[in-house]
C-alpha cells in the first residue's frame, strides 16, 4: 500500500469524524513503516455504545491497537498524533545524521513517534475491511508520552514534543448533533494531562458526561467530574509555555503565551 | 494539502478552514495593493533604521528591554549587514466603504507561505479564465538562494508549535527543491559560533551559511542567555532571516511613530489612527480596537464595542494599566463579501519579498477580526477587467 492509501483508510470519507484525522504522521511515512505488514493488536471487548466516544490517551502505538481493538466493536479509529517524527529532510534517511566523523548516530527525539507510524501501517489492512458504519462513535488516540519524557532536550535533539487543544477536537455540538453524550477516557492514570483537562473541561462545561476507563480492563467506566486545574498548576503551565516549552495555537490555557507566527 | 505541501491544519474545531471558493481581484485592485505594499515595505524599513539609532522610539513603542539591548549592537555594522539581509513582510489590507485600509504589518515572522502559493494552483485550473498572482515562497526561495547559495541552511522554529512546523517544514522543501542542504533547529543553542569558523550545526560540524528564523524575536528574548540566542542578533558572519530588527516595526505600536517622522505617506493614507490606549476619551471606547504590541494571530485584538462591558472593563484597565504593551487603533468596518458560508470578512495579506511585493495571503472570516479560525482561501486575478 502507498502512503495515500494508508492515510486514506484512515480517513474515511464517509465518517463525519474524518476531518478531525491529524494528517502529520501520515505525510512521513517512509518505505519501512509502508512495509510493516505484522502488528498484532490483542482483543478487548467493549460494548458498542453509540451515544459514546472514547478518548485513548495511552504512550506511543497502544492508542492503535485500542483504536483497531475498538474498531472490532463498531467503533472508528481517530489517530490525533501531532507531532513530527524527525527533523532530517529525506525521511528515508532517517535515525541517522552525521556526527561529524564518518560515524552515524541515530538522531536523537525527544519523542519517539516511529512506533506509531509503523502500526498505523501494520493496522491499515484489518482497518480497511473492517467495514465500519457510518455511524460508528469515535475513539479518538491519542500519544500520552506527547509532552516528552525530559523537560529540555539538550541542543542538537529534535523537539518534537506536542499538545492537544480544543481546536483538535469536535465541539460539544457536534457531538450532540451526532448523538454523543458521554465521553469516556481511557488511560492507566486516573491524573488527566494538563492539557487534556482543559479539553475534558470544555466539553463538560457544555453538559457532556465524562467517565474514565483503564485499556484492557473489563469494561465499567466510572463517571468522573473533572476539576480545574489549581492556581499552581495553572502557574505552572504559565511557566513552561512562557520559557521554552509551548503556547496554545488559539492563546488558550490562560492565553498568556502569544501564539503562532502571523 | 495534507500530504503533499506541509498542510496540517485544516480543521479547527468544527470549522474546515479551506475556503470552497478563490477570491477574485481585478487585475487594477491587485496592482493598486502591490504598490501600496511596496511603498509600506520601504517606508517600513526606512523608520525602522531610524528607531534602530533612537532608543527612545523603542521604548515609546513598546520594544521590550532586552530586544533593545540586543538591537543597540547592531548599529555599527548596518551597511555591511544591510547588503547581506533579505527581508520579508506581509502586509494586511481590507476592503472598506473608503477603499482599502491597512491594519497593520507581520513583519517579524509573517506566515501563510504555502497557503499564497499552492491554493492558487491548486484552485485556478477551475478558473481557467483566472490567472495566479506570483508566488510568494518562490520570491522567498530565490531570495534565500541568493544569500544561502553554498553551506548549510538552518531553519529555525519553537518547539510544539506545530502551524510554525509547518511553515518550516515548507521553507524545507522549497530550499531542498533548490538542492540547498538544509536542517531543522529548534533551539538557538543547536548552532555553534566561532571567529575562525562562523556558525556551525552542534550535532554533525556542518557550516551554517544562513538561519531562517521563524522563531519570533520576543520569545527568542525570554531563553536563558546560555541558547546563544544574542548571537543572532550580533552576528555580522552570516545572514539571520528576517533579521532581527524586524522587533520593532512588529511591534504595534510602531505606528504612533508615524507622528514622529513625516516620511511615511502611504503608512498614514492606509492605517487607521492608533493612540497610545492613555489617549483615547474615556466616551470614545467603542470606536477603538485594543492591541496587545506583540499579538500574532488575533488573539490579542479587542473591538472594544463588541465585547461585553466587564470585559471592555477589564481589557481597558489591563491596557491603561501597561499602556507601552497595547495600542489603541480606529475602528474600521470591512465590507463583507457573500459567500456560501454567509458574509465574509477578507483580509488581503500582500507579502513583500525585499521591498518587491511577492503574492498574498488571503482569510476570510467570520467577524472583523481576522483570528486563527479564519478562513484561508487561494486569491485569484482578472485581468479581463480594468
Amino acid at each position: 500500500m502507498t502512503g495515500d492509501e494508508i492515510y486514506e483508510i484512515w480517513r474515511p470519507s464517509a465518517s463525519p469524524w474524518s476531518p478531525w484525522v491529524k494528517p502529520v504522521l501520515f505525510s512521513f511515512l517512509r518505505e519501512q513503516d509502508l512495509a510493516t505488514a505484522n502488528y498484532s493488536v490483542p482483543p478487548w471487548r467493549v460494548p458498542l455504545e453509540l451515544d459514546t466516544a472514547i478518548v485513548a490517551d495511552v504512550p506511543g502505538a497502544e492508542g492503535v491497537s485500542i483504536g483497531i481493538a475498538l474498531c472490532r466493536d463498531g467503533y472508528i479509529p481517530i489517530p490525533v498524533y501531532n507531532a513530527c517524527p524527525f527533523a532530517t529532510p529525506i525521511p528515508d534517511f532517517v535515525s541517522i545524521v552525521h556526527s561529524g566523523t564518518d560515524t552515524p548516530v541515530p538522531e536523537r527525539v525527544a519523542v519517539d513517534v516511529l512506533p506509531i507510524m509503523s502500526a498505523l501501517c501494520g493496522t491499515a489492512q484489518e482497518l480497511a475491511t473492517a467495514n465500519i458504519s457510518g455511524s460508528a462513535p469515535p475513539v479518538f488516540m491519542l500519544d500520552s508520552n506527547r509532552r516528552g519524557l525530559i523537560a529540555h532536550p539538550d541542543p542538537g535533539w529534535f523537539d518534537n514534543r506536542s499538545f492537544v487543544t480544543v481546536t483538535d477536537f469536535p465541539s460539544a455540538q457536534f457531538f450532540r448533533q451526532h448523538g454523543i453524550s458521554k465521553i469516556v477516557l481511557v488511560q492507566e492514570s486516573s491524573k488527566v494531562d494538563g492539557n487534556l483537562k482543559e479539553v475534558l473541561l470544555a466539553w463538560q462545561k457544555e453538559g457532556m458526561a465524562i467517565a474514565q476507563q483503564e485499556p484492557w480492563e473489563l469494561w465499567a467506566p466510572r463517571p468522573v467530574k473533572i476539576e480545574g486545574s489549581s492556581i499552581f498548576s495553572r502557574a505552572w503551565e504559565w511557566l513552561n509555555r512562557a520559557f521554552g516549552y509551548r503556547r496554545n495555537a488559539l492563546g488558550g490555557f490562560g492565553g498568556v503565551v502569544p501564539p503562532s507566527g502571523g | 494539502m495534507h500530504l503533499r505541501y506541509n498542510k496540517w491544519d485544516t480543521q479547527v474545531g468544527d470549522k474546515n478552514v479551506l475556503s470552497e471558493h478563490p477570491v477574485v481581484l481585478p487585475i487594477r485592485e491587485w496592482n493598486v495593493l502591490r504598490s501600496f505594499a511596496e511603498l509600506l515595505a520601504s517606508e517600513t524599513t526606512f523608520l525602522e533604521s531610524i528607531s534602530l539609532d533612537t532608543s527612545r522610539f523603542q521604548s515609546f513603542i513598546g520594544v521590550p528591554r532586552a530586544i533593545s539591548e540586543a538591537l543597540a549592537s547592531q548599529e555599527q555594522r548596518q551597511p555591511e549587514m544591510n547588503s547581506r539581509r533579505a527581508r520579508m513582510m506581509r502586509f494586511d489590507f481590507h476592503p472598506t466603504a473608503s477603499g482599502w485600509c491597512v491594519s497593520e504589518v507581520n513583519s517579524d515572522v509573517p506566515g501563510g507561505w504555502r497557503e499564497g502559493s499552492s491554493l492558487q494552483q491548486l484552485y485556478q485550473p477551475f478558473y481557467k479564465v483566472l490567472d495566479c498572482p506570483e508566488s510568494p515562497l518562490d520570491a522567498w526561495g530565490r531570495a534565500v538562494e541568493l544569500l544561502a547559495h553554498e553551506g548549510h541552511v538552518a531553519l529555525l522554529s519553537a518547539p510544539g508549535y506545530l502551524e510554525d512546523e509547518q511553515v518550516v517544514r515548507t521553507f524545507m522543501s522549497e530550499l531542498q527543491g533548490r538542492q540547498i542542504p538544509c536542517s531543522i533547529i529548534k533551539t538557538p543553542a543547536a548552532l555553534e559560533w566561532s571567529s575562525e569558523h562562523g556558525c556551525k550545526l552542534v550535532t554533525n560540524g556542518r557550516r551554517v551559511s544562513a538561519v531562517i528564523r521563524f522563531y519570533q524575536v520576543e520569545w527568542l528574548c525570554a531563553l536563558p542567555e546560555d541558547t546563544g540566542w544574542k548571537k543572532l542578533f550580533h552576528t555580522s558572519a552570516i545572514p539571520v532571516i528576517n533579521p532581527t530588527v524586524s522587533a520593532i516595526s512588529e511591534s504595534k505600536r510602531f505606528p504612533l511613530l508615524f507622528n514622529e517622522a513625516m516620511e511615511c505617506p502611504t503608512w498614514r493614507s492606509l492605517m487607521p489612527e492608533c493612540r497610545d490606549p492613555r489617549e483615547a476619551a474615556a466616551a470614545d471606547w467603542d470606536q477603538w480596537v485594543l492591541k496587545a504590541c506583540y499579538s500574532n494571530t488575533g488573539d490579542q485584538v479587542h473591538i472594544c464595542g463588541a465585547l461585553a462591558q466587564k470585559e471592555k472593563q477589564r481589557v481597558i484597565k489591563e491596557a491603561q494599566r501597561h499602556p507601552l504593551r497595547w495600542v489603541a487603533q480606529r475602528r474600521f468596518e470591512t465590507r463583507a463579501v457573500e459567500t456560501c458560508r454567509g458574509p465574509m470578512y477578507p483580509c488581503i495579506g500582500v507579502f513583500t519579498v525585499n521591498g518587491r511585493a511577492a503574492g498574498a495571503y488571503v482569510r476570510l472570516s467570520d467577524g472583523q477580526v481576522t483570528g486563527s479560525s479564519a478562513v484561508e482561501a487561494p486569491l485569484l486575478i482578472d485581468s479581463s477587467v480594468t
